[in-house]
């Protein structure tokens, strides 16, 4: 990987993912630019949202760290959360979910590690997993560090369901397990076995490396080889450089991330929205 | 006097964070507007902590400072949430020790279960039929609200969410008026359903007028109507280091010096003393 880096080539890559007229977005930086990138290239009446999901159908904005203010000066329209919940209920979402443990059939987790009652670490809750999980189409994961603790054999706890007799019984033929990716990867699933396999591998990753990083085992053999993940095109890299991430938002899921860089890149934001006063009401 | 300013109300709902804070009960369940670090009523949450109020019930759909300041100071006796944490910027310290700790009665909903649980409490209905949550462990945790039932209609296994129907709800709104009228300017998160699910109501606003503009705010601005509010009080930066658009932004540095020094309880003290941030 000379001429990008891993964050330009996993933007490119979940780009794919998106299609229709849906909202799209994603839970963490690279997969919320990801959404932006589609919509220039690929799917133009997708609609954007902010993060916090209020301003609605902006134009295209360079990423920042307050979207609110980034993107409602050309937002179309305005949504309410139980709004939004009717038009996830209805497919109308497309998600790129930041889970913390995904399982080999596809469950996720970002409520607790360890036990429910007094767990080993307390994360954030299910908050709309198991929202998404009745509305869209497949749910999409990003991790960003592969390893035995995020591609487990099971979750320690149930956010979104995969594969398995559970959705059987509920006839549940929504919220698939769709694409995962990683820093290693890009997954997908054998829907006859209900189990994770790989789809291509990125530049430079081996698969000893990835099943050395996973604590299930894959369904491949030693030696087996996979196709490498598709490297940015030119046009995507100058969308991603120029146009929507000219401010390098996206080195905050990099191996460069660090309080300096999120303090500076913090500061510089917060004094041009501090300086553009607001017109009261 | 035209007729044209005839029809206004006198009321005068106005009120001090110290009369709100008379106005609860030891026990009472309350509930924040708000997300994570969005327009949280911070003034409000800690003139709270700061009084004598104990073994309440906390209801926040998306839990950030505010929660993680009554649990750090002890005052929550059980959280309702689908989420709490700092969003971007990491997980809220003191929810994360107590629950470590195994020391924090929580009840785990999702963010659609949140909403239908309000949904229900504001129409006084018992509760509001959905399918999420089916499927996921928040139906199997031994404080689970949800049931479920077979659709009469139509067969199919619903999940029902009990309603929520908070003693108290506290919400932080960018400008209020004199008759508890009150606009936010940017995400609403659910916070209008909140002020109709919950028994009674108080806003916090940095600005309260006499009397909003009438004939309409700016288009993508979200109205809570006096019938729902009891009280309005006038706050100096209500929201503290959580954003408030379009004023300000989430501020950072303080963010995280709340998040290195909120475990220590001297610490949060004078935090919670502490005016500003």
């Amino acid at each position: 990987m000379s001429d990008y880096t891993l964050e330009e080539l996993l933007i490119a890559r979940m780009a794919k993912e998106f299609s229709g007229e849906r909202i799209a977005v994603g839970a963490t930086i690279l997969s919320d630019l990801s959404a932006r990138l589609a919509k220039a290239l690929y799917v133009p009446d997708a609609m954007l949202l902010t993060h916090s999901r209020a301003a609605a159908d902006p134009v295209l904005t360079p990423k920042g760290l307050n979207e609110e203010w980034s993107l409602t000066p050309s937002a179309a329209s305005f949504l309410g959360w139980p709004e939004m919940f009717d038009m996830i209920a209805q497919g109308m979402l497309q998600i790129w979910i930041g889970t913390v443990q995904i399982d080999k059939h596809g469950n996720s987790n970002i409520s607790v590690v360890g036990t429910w009652d007094k767990p080993a670490v307390q994360l954030v809750g299910a908050r709309g997993v198991p929202d998404d999980l009745w509305g869209c189409e497949r749910l999409c994961y990003h991790l960003r560090k592969h390893n035995k603790r995020a591609f487990v054999d099971k979750v320690d706890f149930v956010c979104g369901l995969g594969y398995g007799p559970e959705r059987n019984r509920l006839k549940l033929d929504r919220g698939w397990p769709g694409t995962v990716v990683s820093d290693l990867g890009v997954f997908g699933w054998d829907e006859e076995a209900g189990h994770m396999k790989i789809e291509t591998l990125h530049p430079g990753v081996t698969f000893a490396e990835v099943q050395a990083k996973t604590e299930f085992t894959w369904p491949a053999k030693h030696g087996e080889s996979f196709p490498e993940t598709a490297a940015p095109t030119e046009e995507e890299l100058h969308w991603i450089r120029e146009k929507l991430d000219p401010r390098g938002i996206r080195r905050l899921e990099s191996t460069e991330a660090s309080d300096e860089l999120l303090q500076s890149l913090w500061a510089e934001e917060a004094l041009q929205i501090l300086k553009t006063k607001r017109v009261s009401p | 006097m035209s007729l044209a300013r005839k029809g206004g109300t006198k009321l005068d709902k106005r009120m001090d964070l110290a009369a709100l804070v008379a106005a609860l009960h030891d026990g009472d369940s309350i509930a924040f507007g708000g997300g994570g670090l969005q327009r949280k009523p911070m003034a409000a949450a800690k003139a709270i902590g700061a009084s004598s109020l104990r073994d309440l019930e906390v209801i926040s759909m998306l839990g950030g400072p505010e929660v993680d300041l009554l649990i750090g100071l002890a005052k929550v006796r059980l959280l309702r949430f689908a989420f709490v944490g700092f969003d971007a910027y990491g997980l809220a310290p003191n929810f994360r020790r107590a629950r470590e700790a195994g020391s924090l009665p929580i009840v785990e909903y999702s963010e659609a279960t949140t909403i239908a649980a309000f949904e229900a409490g504001a129409k006084r209905l018992p509760f509001q039929p959905s399918r999420c949550g089916l499927g996921t462990d928040l139906m199997t945790t031994p404080t689970s609200p949800f049931r479920t039932m077979v659709c009469p209609f139509t067969g199919e296994t619903l999940l029902l969410v009990p309603a929520l129907v908070p003693d108290v709800a506290v919400i932080h709104v960018n400008i209020a008026d004199r008759a508890g009228n009150g606009v936010i300017l940017g995400d609403a998160y659910a916070d209008p359903l909140i002020a109709r699910a919950a028994k009674r109501t108080y806003l916090t606003a940095d600005t309260i007028v006499d009397e909003l503009p009438r004939g309409g705010m700016d288009r993508r601005a979200m109205l809570i109507s006096r019938l729902w509010v009891k009280g309005v009080c006038e706050t100096t930066n209500g929201t503290g280091f959580t954003a408030l658009y379009p004023d300000h932004p989430t501020n950072l540095p303080a963010v995280q010096a709340y998040q290195a020094k909120a475990t220590d309880r001297t610490w949060l003290d004078s935090f919670t003393q502490g005016a500003a941030s």
